[in-house]
C-alpha cells in the first residue's frame, strides 16, 4: 500500500504532478499580471482594499480555469475584463448601500480607504462619478480601452463585433467628455455651485 | 462621401484594414467636414485619456505582486482566500485521478474519521473564507454524514494549517473519484428539484423583503473512495506533530462516501434601486452513510484527530468522550478564522458561523443545521442574522 502512494508522489506523472505544473504557470502568470490587474480595479473603484480583494478574486478564477495554451496568449485581456467586471459589480453594490440603510442589510462590510489623500480623492471621485454615471458598458469600455486593450480585445471582451469598436470608443468618448465638461460646470455636481 | 465616426475612430487608432486606412486618409484631404471630425474625436479622446490617467492609485498603495502571491499560497489569515483555493485543487486531483484509475466501484469497506474531520477544517475554512462558498459547501455537504455539528476552538492555529498541510501534500494517497461530480442542472421549482434530486427538497416560505430566487440547480454529489494503510497514517501524524497517540490495529482503512444530489437555491437581496448587493444560496442534501471497520473505535480515532487538528492531549481525551463520533461533525475553529454561535434555526439547534474580516463581498455568515436526515447550509453576504433565520424558519 505503502509502495503504492509514495513512489507515485515523488516520481512520474500523477495529477499532483500536472497540478504542481499547473501551480508554477500561475504563480508566473501572477508575479507578471498582478500589479497591472490592481491598478485597474484601482482606476474603477478608487479604493486600495477593495482594490487588492478584487485583484485576488481575479487570480483565484485564473486559477479556477483550466489552462488553455491556445488562450494564454490572451490572459492580460482575460485578466482586466474579469477585474473591470467584478470592479463594476462592487461599484453597484456600494451605491446601493450608500443610499440605503436597511435591517436586511448588513452595513459593517464598507471599508474605509486609509491609503488615499484627501485633496488627490476629491478629484479622483469627481472624475468616477462622471464614468459611473455613464451607461455601464461604455464606462467597462473606457477603462478597459485605457488599460491597453486592442480592438479585437475589446470586441472579445464587451463581446460585439470588431468593427464596431471605433463606433463605440467614438461615442464613449464623447459622451465622457460631455458628461465632464456638465459635472465640471453644472451645480448638479454640487461642490462648484457658484451661481 | 462623410465617414462615420466610427470608421474615423478606428482610423485614428490605426485599427482598419491598410487598404481602408489609405482610403480614409485620401478622403481626409479632400473633405473640410471630416477633418473637423476627426479634430473633435481626438480632443475628446485625449481628454478621456488625460481624465483617466488621474485614476492612478499612488505607488505606495500597490501591494508587492510576490509578497501578495506568498500570502496566498501560505494562508495565514491575510489571504483568507487560500483554502477555498485548496478545496478546488482537491477536487481538480480528484477529477484527475478518475481519468487515470478508471470507474472502479469497491464494496464500501469503512470510513476513516481523522479524514472526514481533516476535510471538514479545510472545506469550512474554504467556506467561511472566500465567495466560491456556494461550491465549497457543496463539497462540504456532499462528503460528511452530519447529525450534528460541535465546534471546537483551537488555539494552535499553527498546528491546524500544519494538518491542513499535511492533508494537502498528498501523503494519504491519491483518492479516487468512483463517480465524478455531477454537472449542475437548473431546474424550475420545487417539484422539479425534488423529483431530480430523489427527497423532499424544502424551499423557504418567508424571505427578507427584495429577495428573489435567481437559480435552482440539482447537482449529483460525487463517489469517492480514499484507501490507507496504517504506517502511512502514522506518517501522517508524524508530519502533523502529533507522536503521543497510539493508532488502532488496521491494515488499510478505505474512506468511502457516494454523496447524493445537492439542491442549490440562490437568492439575490435587491433594495427598491434594483441593483444587487446582497445575497443568499441555501443548500441542502441527505447526509451520505459511513460505515467504521470493525475492530476501531471512534472515540480513539475522535481522539486522534482533535490531536492532529491541534488541540492538547488532555483536552482531546476528555473531549473525546464526550462526542458521538458516529454522528457528529467537529468542526475546529481558531480564532482569527471568524466566530460562531450556537441559535435556534428551522425549530433545531444550529450553527451560525461569521467570517473574521469582510471579504470583497461583503460580510459573510453561514448557518448549519440537520433536520429529519437533510443537512442544510445557508451562505449568505451583507444579510444580518434575523434575515438569515427568517429564511431558515420558514422552510416549506
Amino acid at each position: 500500500m505503502m509502495t503504492d502512494h509514495l513512489p507515485r508522489r515523488s516520481g512520474g506523472r500523477t495529477a499532483r504532478d500536472t497540478t504542481r505544473r499547473a501551480d508554477a504557470e500561475f504563480d508566473a502568470l501572477f508575479l507578471a499580471h498582478y500589479t497591472g490587474v490592481f491598478r485597474q480595479a484601482y482606476r474603477v473603484t478608487g479604493n486600495a482594499q477593495e482594490a487588492e480583494d478584487l485583484a485576488q478574486e481575479t487570480f483565484v478564477r485564473l486559477y479556477r480555469q483550466p489552462f488553455d495554451p491556445d488562450r494564454d496568449h490572451n490572459v492580460r485581456a482575460w485578466l482586466l475584463k474579469v477585474v473591470t467586471n467584478l470592479a463594476f459589480n462592487a461599484i453597484r453594490g456600494n451605491r446601493r448601500r450608500d443610499k440605503r440603510e436597511d435591517a436586511v442589510f448588513d452595513d459593517r462590510a464598507a471599508v474605509p480607504d486609509p491609503a488615499d489623500v484627501a485633496v488627490r480623492r476629491d478629484e479622483q471621485t469627481m472624475v468616477r462619478e462622471v464614468l459611473y454615471s455613464l451607461p455601464e458598458r461604455q464606462a467597462r469600455l473606457l477603462f478597459l480601452r485605457h488599460a491597453g486593450l486592442s480592438y479585437n480585445e475589446l470586441a472579445n471582451a464587451l463581446d460585439v463585433a470588431p468593427g464596431s469598436v471605433g463606433t463605440l470608443l467614438a461615442r464613449a468618448h464623447t459622451a465622457f467628455a460631455d458628461a465632464f465638461q456638465e459635472a465640471a460646470a453644472g451645480p448638479a455636481g454640487g461642490n462648484n455651485d457658484d451661481t | 462621401m462623410i465617414r462615420d465616426s466610427g470608421t474615423l475612430q478606428a482610423y485614428l487608432d490605426g485599427a482598419l484594414a491598410p487598404d481602408e486606412q489609405a482610403n480614409v486618409a485620401t478622403h481626409l484631404a479632400g473633405c473640410e467636414s471630416c477633418r473637423q471630425q476627426v479634430k473633435a474625436l481626438r480632443m475628446a479622446e485625449q481628454q478621456a485619456r488625460t481624465l483617466l490617467a488621474g485614476l492612478e492609485p499612488a505607488p505606495a498603495a500597490i501591494p508587492a505582486a510576490s509578497a501578495t502571491l506568498t500570502r496566498l499560497r501560505a494562508g495565514i489569515p491575510a489571504a483568507k482566500d487560500s483554502p477555498s483555493m485548496a478545496v478546488w485543487r482537491r477536487l481538480n486531483d480528484m477529477r484527475e485521478t478518475i481519468s487515470e484509475n478508471g470507474l472502479i466501484k469497491q464494496t464500501p469497506l469503512a470510513l476513516r474519521l481523522a479524514a472526514i474531520g481533516a476535510l471538514v477544517v479545510v472545506l469550512l475554512a474554504g467556506m467561511m473564507s472566500f465567495a466560491p462558498a456556494r461550491e465549497a459547501m457543496a463539497q462540504f455537504l456532499g462528503l460528511f454524514r452530519v447529525q450534528q455539528f460541535t465546534v471546537v476552538n483551537i488555539d494552535d492555529l499553527a498546528r491546524m494549517r500544519s494538518f491542513e498541510d499535511v492533508l494537502e501534500s498528498g501523503i494519504l494517497g491519491e483518492p479516487e473519484m468512483i463517480r465524478d461530480l455531477g454537472e449542475e442542472q437548473p431546474v424550475a421549482d420545487q417539484n422539479a428539484a425534488a423529483a431530480l434530486a430523489g427527497y423532499a427538497v424544502r424551499l423557504p416560505a418567508n424571505t427578507p423583503e427584495g429577495t428573489t430566487l435567481e437559480k435552482l440547480t440539482v447537482t449529483q454529489g460525487p463517489y469517492i473512495r480514499l484507501e490507507v494503510d496504517r504506517p502511512t497514517v502514522q506518517m501522517a501524524l508524524d508530519m502533523a506533530e502529533v507522536t503521543d497517540v497510539n493508532l488502532p490495529d488496521f491494515d488499510t482503512a478505505a474512506v468511502e462516501v457516494d454523496a447524493a444530489a445537492v439542491v442549490a437555491a440562490e437568492y439575490v437581496v435587491d433594495n427598491p434601486y434594483g441593483e444587487r448587493n446582497a445575497g443568499m444560496v441555501l443548500m441542502q442534501a441527505p447526509s451520505p452513510e459511513i460505515d467504521l471497520p470493525p475492530g476501531i473505535d471512534p472515540t480513539t480515532m475522535g481522539e486522534i484527530y482533535l490531536r492532529a487538528v491541534g488541540l492538547p492531549a488532555a483536552d482531546a481525551a476528555h473531549l473525546a468522550q464526550t462526542i458521538d463520533w458516529t454522528s457528529t461533525v467537529v468542526i475546529p475553529m481558531a480564532g482569527d478564522m471568524g466566530s460562531y454561535s450556537e441559535v435556534t434555526a428551522d425549530g433545531v439547534p444550529a450553527l451560525l458561523f461569521e467570517a473574521a474580516s469582510p471579504s470583497r463581498r461583503g460580510r459573510e455568515r453561514a448557518l448549519l443545521w440537520q433536520r429529519d436526515g437533510i443537512v442544510y447550509g445557508l451562505m449568505a453576504w451583507n444579510v444580518t442574522d434575523s434575515g438569515m433565520l427568517q429564511v431558515a424558519d420558514s422552510l416549506r
